[in-house]
Parts: C-alpha cells; structure tokens; sequence
C-alpha cells in the first residue's frame, strides 16, 4: 500500500488529535477526526486506514466527524477502529460499519484470588479452562441448539444462557444492554446463519479471540478500582475475547449483499463496496437492525456460557463452587455494533445510529445507561492489549459524549500484516518469548499463534494513553496476562 | 511467454487478500475457489472423497464471486468440508452452477493456515486482461 500520508492532508489539532478536512474529497460530507499521538500516527499512515477513515465520511446522513480511534487500522470498508454517527431520520446503516463478527466484545471477571494463590497451579488451571473452553477451528460449542432454542437465545441473549445454568441473574446488571439488545427478530435471520451457529454456542473460535487469566499490575485511580471490584495489585481477574461466530458473519453477509444489490435503487454511489448501506427509515434498515440484534444476543448468550466455563475451571481447580460472589462479572462490552442514542450535535440534541467497529461505548460518570454501582465512576471500559503485554482497564469520561459518540478504542490495534508476523517469529520462539515473560500458554492451532505475536500489534499503552489524555475515557487499571487460552 | 499462474496472496493488515486468474470466467471462478482454499490448507494435503453441487447468483461478477466464495465458506464452517477440486458446469454474468470435491478438514492431517472467516467486498473486483481474467477479493480470516 502506497503511504497515504503523501495523499491525505492532515491537520494536527493538538497531541492527540488529527483531523482530515473535508476538502480532501468531493464526496466527504464531513471530515474526518483521527484520535493518535505523533508516535501511533506515523505507523497509523503505514496502511490504508485514513483513507477509510475519509471514506466513512461520504456516507449518506452522517453527522459530526468520521472517527478513528488510536488503536484504527485498515479494514474493510469501514476502517477497524472507526466510529461513524449517522442521523436517524435521513441517514443510513452500514452493516459492515459493525462487521462481519456482530458483537465481538469482551468481558471482564474479577476473583478473589491473588496472583501467589494461582501460579503454583498455572498448568492446571490452564489445562482446566483449555478443557472446559472450546475452541479452534473445526469445532462445536458446549451446546448443539435445536432451531426453537435457537430463537429463543436470539430474543433473550445472555439470559437465555442464565436460564439453562450458565451463570447467574446479576451478572445481567453488569452487561451492556443487560446481555439483550431489544428488538430482535428471529424471523429475518437466514436458515443458513441459524444452520452456523447451531452447532457454535459457547466457543472462542480462533484468531485473535481468546481467555486469559491476568494479573492486576498497576492501578491508576484506586478509587474508580475499588468500585469496579479491582482491590489491589496482584489480584486475579479472567478477560473473555469472543464474538457471534459464524452466526453473526452469516447475518452480515446476508444484509451486506442485500444492501450492495439495493444501493442502486437508493441512488447511493459508494466509493467502496463493503460501505453498501441502508436508509434506517427504510424496511430493509430495520430489518438488518432487527437481524443484528439476534447476532448480538447470540453473542451475549456465547459469553454468558464461556463464563460460566471459567468460573468452573476456578471452582475445581481451587476447591469451592462458581459462584459471582468470588468471580463477579465486572462488565461486559461490545467492540462491533450499532446502537441508536442521542447526542448534542451543531447544539442540538439528534438521534443518531452510532456504528462503532473495533470501538467501545464509554459512557461517563451520571450516564443513565450505566449501572447503578458503577454510575459514579462512569462505565467501565475494557481494552484487551496483546497476548504478551498489557490490557487495561478505564472508565467513560463526558469528553467521549462531547467529542466521540459516546466511544472510544477497543485494543492495541494490528500493525502487521498476518503474513509478515508468521515471517517475523516462529511459533516456537513466540511460545518461549511467552514463557520466558511467565505466560502459560494453551491453544489449539500453534501455526496460527505467530499471527497473534506481540509485535504485531501497536502498543496499547500508547493507545488507550491517547484516549486518556484527549478526555474520551480515564484510566483505572492495568493487567498483566499469566495465562492465555486461543484457538 | 510465461504461464499464467491460477492465483496469488496479497498482504492486508489484519487478513488476507487473493488475485486470481483465468482465460475463461470458469477457469477465474474454479482458480478463484481453489485459491481461497489454499490459504487455508494447502491443496496436496486435501483429498477429492466428498462432493457437493453448489448454485451461485448474483447482479453483476463481482457479487456473484461473493456469493459463489461465501457458499464454500459456508460449507466449511458447517460441514467442515475443504475444497480440492472444482469444476464449473455453467457460468454467465449471474449465475453459476459447480461440483466441488474435498473431505472434512482433520486437524491430524491438515496444517491449517489461516481460518477464512468471510469474503468481504472491499476493493472486490473482476477485470478483463490480455490473457482473459483477473479477480481480486479480500477475505476476513
């Protein structure tokens, strides 16, 4: 890919913000805001991701900035990392401004276990939740679902899992949307993504999803901390990676082809293809809306139950029963989704249809979508770093509200083509460069494992820096990982 | 002059992309498929047990080489099926009809590469070239 920094013209705003002006192209019906430093910049131009970001912002109805987030890369379509709000009377959807995994997110548990207590059973408890997890390619889930339960789980979501044994109400209370976006419809999912995800409910899947079982290393603000139930230093928290599977891809596929035969009819000119969108006042809008709820439940329900096989792992490698008094769900985020929410834009208060792909809501303190034990501190927000290296702990800040849509990062963000990581470390090396930092490692396919290495990703220390320091959201904790189980 | 070759891997942050080429639009869409294939396991490793009919539609090339890619990722996600052979029966601009041969992916046997996860339309393409063909296709492993 050609620098695209010789081709899009960026004005520095201040040290963490870029803006493209919309004079860059005709077709940008707002400019651009990239969220980075002047050190995540420079690698931020090395692909194709501003040009997405420019993109974005031809999107019919689109309010405000197209947004990238300091961990963005190049994607597909919308760049990873991007935030776009689009009016809700005029503008459109874009169902690969979620992305294929709908409600790819990531949950956080905390324990009352500290580091000292855990490592001398590393190996077990790594064999444990290898065991109790499933995961890899050419895997089931713990559950094969009939078609009726299928339905159910797209209409309830996390609390279909509660129901059937996999957890406990109040780890609901402590969900975004409760673990169910209202609205589902079953009846406008394919056959064919009911028929994937079947036989895939409570699986990690592969690639960059995982588990891991972390180790608190640093604690920013011990108040917010304290709230969140992250008490000190060498505390043992579990971090749960994982989306809807192929259910989810299946739906996005389904309603981006749909809308890619349709952009004629609207009179829509895309500049890129995966862009293809939907009037939100439109039938065919609503229905993807509706269908996108189903994958984001069924997303809920798989994290619900992959919980609840790490809260066992716990339980029979430690000795006592899984319950959310020692292993309470701190929260649970989506980092691909669509939510419709309101926002002062040009001083006015809009409805908006915020698409957040590879971005994290982070609503401040007050807000009153967060939960009642956490309002005070705002909500929590939970940024997976690399296997090797931190992930972090923040909470909403009202920059988020006033600058972002309500959002900021979801990760490190990739830098590194999976093809140059396999070059760059053998699987071997990666698993001693590991071992060597004191993680245990278990995962299903090891030739996939460099693709995952370290330095593939930016650093999220630098990341999430960035979203601290421009307002959109504080930090509270850092983790370090101790156990890491892929597939 | 040298051979055409039936396909090749282009780099992309986080996934993968393909060109494909053909002197016929079977022979795109046949080196298409198998291209996608091998990104996942490489083909001397597949044996040709199990076949399947597959029917692909679309408005134009570009969404027919979608729908056409995505019904062999469908088939590897639920029947875990990997794809050796290919043959195109019948193609016109948006329809095609095929027989797909390969066996059910063995994790003792098969060295996977990547996990194909979906076929996505950035940058998706079907041009003419002197020697007949190309497609392009980023997927989302």
């Amino acid at each position: 890919m050609s620098n695209a920094k010789e081709k899009i013209p960026l004005e520095r705003i201040d040290s963490n913000r870029w803006r493209i002006p919309q004079h860059y192209s005709t077709e940008m019906r707002v400019p651009g805001m990239v969220y980075a430093d002047d050190e995540l910049i420079e690698q931020i131009v090395q692909d194709n991701a501003l040009q997405q970001v420019a993109n974005v912002a031809t999107l019919p109805g689109i309010v405000g900035y197209s947004l990238g987030m300091p961990d963005i890369h190049w994607g597909y379509g919308f760049p990873v990392g991007g935030v776009a709000a689009t009016h809700a009377d005029y503008g459109v959807v874009s169902p690969g401004g979620i992305g294929f995994d709908i409600n790819c997110g990531v949950r956080l548990l905390a324990t009352d276990l500290l580091y000292d207590q855990v490592r001398g059973k590393s190996d077990k408890l790594a064999d444990e939740l290898f065991n109790n997890l499933p995961s890899g390619v050419g895997g089931t889930g713990m559950r094969q679902l009939s078609s009726g339960e299928m339905r159910a789980v797209m209409t309830h979501g996390a609390a279909w899992a509660i129901e059937e044994g996999y957890g406990f109400a109040e780890d609901l209370e402590t969900t975004e949307e409760h673990g169910c976006l209202a609205g589902a419809d079953p009846d406008i999912v394919s056959d064919n993504a009911i028929q994937r995800g079947m036989k895939q409910l409570g699986s990690l899947g592969s690639g960059n999803h995982f588990a891991e079982v972390q180790v608190v290393d640093h604690i920013y603000d011990a108040q917010a901390a304290s709230a969140l139930g992250l008490e000190r230093t060498g505390q043992v928290v579990v971090t749960i990676h994982c989306g809807s599977r192929g259910f989810g891809h299946q739906i996005a596929e389904d309603y981006i082809r749909l809308a890619e035969a349709k952009q004629q009819d609207y009179g829509f000119k895309l500049v890129d293809r995966q862009l293809a969108c939907l009037p939100l006042q439109s039938n065919a809008g609503k229905s993807y809306l509706a269908a996108m709820a189903c994958g984001a439940n069924f997303a809920w329900a798989n994290r619900q139950m992959l919980m609840h096989g790490v809260r066992q792992a716990f339980a029979s490698v430690f000795g006592r029963r899984a319950r959310p008094k020692d292993m309470p769900l701190v929260y649970d985020v989506c980092h691909n989704i669509a939510k419709m929410e309101e926002y002062e834009v040009d001083g006015q208060v809009q409805r908006v249809c915020v698409h957040r792909k590879g971005a994290t809501r982070a609503f401040p303190a007050n807000h009153p979508a967060v939960p009642e034990k956490y309002r005070a501190v705002g909500q929590p927000v939970l940024i997976p770093g690399d296997m090797g290296r931190y992930s972090f702990v923040l909470v909403g800040a009202q920059g988020s509200m006033e600058q972002s849509f309500g959002s900021c990062c979801h990760g490190a963000g990739r830098r590194q083509s999976r093809t140059a990581a396999k070059k760059s470390i053998s699987s071997q090396q990666l698993l001693d460069h590991l071992a060597a930092r004191g993680v245990t490692v278990r995962v299903h396919s090891k030739n996939l494992l460099p693709e995952e290495a370290p330095q593939a990703y930016k650093d999220a220390q630098q990341v999430v820096n960035v979203v601290h320091n421009a307002g959109l959201a504080s930090l509270v904790a850092r983790l370090k990982p101790v156990i890491v189980v892929k597939g | 002059m040298t051979a055409q070759v039936p396909y090749e891997a282009f780099d992309h942050t986080a996934d993968i992309g393909l060109h494909a080429y053909g002197s016929t639009l079977a022979e795109l869409f046949a080196n298409a498929a198998l291209g996608m294939e091998s990104l996942m396991v490489a083909p001397d490793q597949v044996r040709p047990l199990a076949s399947r009919e597959i029917t692909a539609r679309g408005h134009d090339l570009v969404s027919l080489l979608v729908d056409w890619l995505d019904k062999l990722i469908f088939l590897f996600d639920t029947e875990f099926l990997l794809v050796c052979a290919c043959e195109i029966q019948a193609i016109s601009e948006t329809q095609l009809t095929a027989s797909v041969s390969g066996e059910p992916y063995d994790p003792q046997r098969h060295e996977l590469s990547s996990a194909i996860k979906a076929v996505t339309w950035h940058e998706a393409a079907v041009e003419r070239t002197a020697a007949g063909y190309k497609a392009t296709i980023i997927f989302d492993i």
